[in-house]
């Protein structure tokens, strides 16, 4: 079931209308059976996985709380194979196998084992590392095992971020199950208002940018170097308003009913250095690597050869986290190679060059480093949204071959439709930029000014949206 | 609660109000579509006898009537537009005005056969826009829930379409010659691929075409008229992808079955190579249409026109 889907919407009502109609203590109940009807849409044998990785890890933050010394490390261990094994077997089992059957058939070795024939669970990375994430803290003493079965169950599969996140910490989430959140007119409308700049987002932009993007990127053989640059900054769009869109959806439909999700975006393409970008990009899987991977492996407070190495086996492994394919290393790898280049680079320049701090040069100097950091980004998505490796080498050595400007300026989406939907996109980063730095207080504005805002929004969701139930959310996949 | 739904229903009918606006805002006057209001004028002053195409945008950029009318010497009306008006309609609104004498030409696409075109799509809620007394041309609770189901991406395509912009430059109601066959695009290059090219049998084989044409064939023998079918043009790609070519021979085989239409020619008869199309795997450019054009005349002067009297004739 997608969130852009009118089986969404009605279940939406429904399940939200039946929240506030029950009593307190039944709550997880219903939320419960809808998380797990929703998740059933999908593919529902695949709820098996889901059950298996709530009972070893609720399990296992028990036993971590009550055992002593290496017993604890023990639990912990057992959990992450656990979770890593189902990752593995779903996931990675035959990007590896491809891999080694490669390497044998380069030197001359008979391999046979097959490819496992299965369908990828919808958001296994996500409520994989949210589970994981949990039995960590509770191992780090920060967070308390959960007794109730109900409510841990919940914490892995509360639909609204099921599919794909934000990735949720327990202290943040854990509490709330526990509490009674009330009907709240205030709140309950800023959900909402937050799930239709969500689902404006991914339908009035992504999917309309996806039509160009898909075309281009389906055949980029066929395209002009022009056709191949426009897809590609479309792309960035196009997976930035998919994935803030859906998780604009999931804090809005969780606002709701009284629930705080994590932000896990804020205007990533106005970072000034990839390193923000990062900041600003998927938060809560950011995070995650933060607090998971890259400080156990030491962070920065290491020698510097470490540091960068550090650096990138934390990208690197975030590549793979998006995808079994080499595609999403390399793209990870890039990243990892930009923050360590500006590391590298940023060190030599302060040695030599003095850089202002306020005036206009100054403020030209931070224009260029959001301009250069859009499109350092920009061409690592190249490598992320390729069909392959070919491909993404093809379409990285033809963007400047041939950059006549054809007849076709509307690139397959129509003049138009793609004025439209570029005015669409300064629309909403100039709505959010304005929003962010609270230069205008929507609420505090006159009726007729707000109501012209919102109508605004929906009118365009209705009249301009991409209504095909089949477009679903890039991130779903990983 | 009760504020929220009051505002709730209050933006509701906002959009009510601009769908209902929109709705009734008139289209431009050189949508493609507005060329039905030219095809059937010419369909009425015919008179009768008169040879009639009958089906979708094959016949519509397919076609050369001059070439069918200087070898017959009969009028001819292409009343090919668009596909997804439906089979059903694209019957019903020439009814009308088939008279005795008459030879109706159908040619529908394969898609009709296969899914639920038959009943038309999106575009069949143009026409209605366009001339709502056509309304009368809708006979089956199935085309009103074809026209239902498209009204939300109907409406996007007129919010789209009363935005000021140029109005297409291939696809608009200039493109149409005296006849009714669309001529902007002969001369255009071919594609490196061509759009539409599908397994047929993705979609369930629709029984009501076959009873359709069946039924409109009895409908035009009581007129008097004669009815023929004959293959749409076809890319080779297309004829030859997947299993499409069993999916085709299926659909033979059961008009084969219908005594009151005559079958002229084989599919493959209108199998063209993919460079004589300009976009679609349906649409041929000038070589292909000249190509179709001759062979449907001389396999309509040998079969039912080897005697043109016979048609005339068959007149009651």
């Amino acid at each position: 079931m997608l969130f852009n889907s009118w089986q969404f919407a009605i279940y939406f009502i429904v399940v939200t209308a039946a929240y506030f109609a029950l009593p307190y203590r039944a709550r997880w109940v219903l939320l419960l059976a809808a998380s797990c009807y929703f998740y059933m849409a999908f593919i529902p044998v695949y709820i098996l996985i889901l059950l298996f990785t709530i009972l070893i890890d609720y399990g296992a933050g028990i036993l971590i709380e009550n055992a002593q010394g290496e017993r604890r490390r023990f639990y912990l261990i057992g959990s992450i194979i656990a979770n890593v094994g189902v990752l593995a077997i779903f996931k990675y089992f035959n990007f590896l196998n491809g891999n080694f059957a490669a390497l044998a058939s380069a030197i001359g070795w008979n391999y046979p084992v097959e490819n496992l024939a299965m369908i990828l669970p919808i958001g296994l990375s996500f409520h994989t590392f949210q589970s994981l994430s949990y039995t960590i803290e509770v191992y780090r003493g920060r967070h308390k095992a959960e007794r109730h079965l109900g409510l841990f169950a919940l914490y892995v599969m509360f639909y609204p971020q099921l599919v794909a996140g934000p990735i949720e910490r327990p202290q943040n989430v854990l509490p709330q199950f526990h509490e009674q959140h009330d009907f709240d007119y205030d709140r309950v409308t800023s959900g909402l208002k937050l799930m239709a700049w969500g689902l404006f987002k991914k339908v009035v932009i992504a999917d309309r940018l996806a039509v160009v993007v898909n075309a281009v990127y389906g055949d980029p053989t066929s395209h002009t170097s022009f056709a191949l640059i426009m897809a590609t900054y479309f792309f960035a769009y196009q997976i930035y308003c998919d994935f803030s869109g859906y998780s604009d959806i999931a804090l809005g439909a969780a606002r709701v009913m009284g629930f705080r999700l994590m932000e896990n975006f804020n205007q990533p393409y106005l970072s000034q250095s990839v390193s923000e970008f990062w900041r600003r990009w998927h938060i809560s899987l950011s995070t995650w690597f933060r607090d998971y991977l890259y400080i156990p492996l030491g962070g920065n407070r290491v020698a510097k050869w470490r540091w960068y190495l550090n650096t990138m086996i934390v990208f690197m492994v975030s590549g793979l986290w998006h995808g079994a394919s080499w595609n999403f290393v390399i793209w990870g790898a890039l990243h990892g190679l930009y923050i360590v280049g500006a590391v590298v680079i940023g060190g030599l320049l302060s040695r030599t060059v003095s850089v202002p701090q306020s005036g206009p040069l100054a403020w030209m100097r931070r224009a260029f480093n959001t301009l250069l950091t859009f499109h350092l980004v920009a061409f690592a998505w190249i490598f992320f949204r390729a069909a392959n490796l070919a491909d993404a080498w093809y379409i990285v050595t033809h963007l400047f071959s041939d950059l006549q400007l054809r007849s076709n300026l509307g690139l397959g989406l129509g003049i138009v439709p793609a004025l439209i939907v570029v005015t669409c996109i300064l629309f909403m980063e100039g709505v959010q930029y304005v929003h962010r730095n609270g230069w205008i207080n929507l609420a505090g504005q006159p009726g007729w000014a707000r109501w012209s805002f919102y109508y605004m929004v929906v009118a365009m969701i209705v009249l301009f949206g991409v209504m095909q139930s089949e477009a679903q959310f890039i991130y779903f996949q990983f | 609660m009760q504020k929220l739904l009051i505002k709730s229903a209050l933006m509701i009918c906002l959009l009510l109000l601009t769908y209902v606006t929109l709705f009734f805002l008139p289209p431009k006057s050189q949508l493609v579509y507005t060329s039905i209001i030219d095809k059937h004028e010419r369909l009425k002053a015919a008179g009768s006898p008169k040879i009639v195409f009958i089906g979708g945008s094959n016949l519509a950029l397919g076609l050369d009537s001059a070439v069918v009318h200087n070898r017959t010497g009969l009028p001819v009306i292409n009343m090919g537009l668009n596909g997804a008006l439906g089979l059903r309609y694209m019957l019903e609104e020439v009814k009308p005005d088939i008279g005795p004498g008459d030879l109706v030409v159908l040619s529908a696409e394969y898609e009709h056969w296969y899914g639920s075109l038959l009943d038309g799509g999106l575009n069949l809620l143009w026409i209605m826009q366009i001339r709502p007394d056509f309304a009368q041309f809708i006979s089956s609770p199935q085309q009103y829930g074809t026209l239902i189901k498209n009204l939300p991406e109907f409406m996007q395509a007129k919010f789209l379409e009363v935005l000021p912009a140029r109005s297409d430059p291939i696809y608009n109601r200039s493109a149409f010659n005296e006849f009714g066959d669309f001529v902007n695009h002969l001369n255009l290059p071919a594609p490196q691929q061509l759009a539409g090219i599908a397994r047929l049998k993705e979609e369930k084989f629709n029984d009501q075409t076959l009873a359709t044409i069946g039924a409109f064939g009895k409908f035009a023998d009581e007129r008097g008229a004669t009815v023929v079918y004959l293959f749409p043009s076809l890319a080779e790609t297309q004829f030859t992808f997947q299993d499409n070519q069993a999916a085709i021979a299926q659909i033979y085989q059961k008009l084969q079955a219908l005594s009151t239409i005559t079958v002229i020619g084989t599919p493959d008869d209108y199998v063209f190579p993919d460079p004589m199309f300009f976009d679609t795997v349906y649409h041929l450019r000038a070589d292909g249409r000249q190509l179709r054009s001759e062979k449907i005349s001389t396999m309509l002067l040998s079969t039912v026109l080897h005697d043109p009297q016979k048609v005339v004739n068959s007149a009651p």
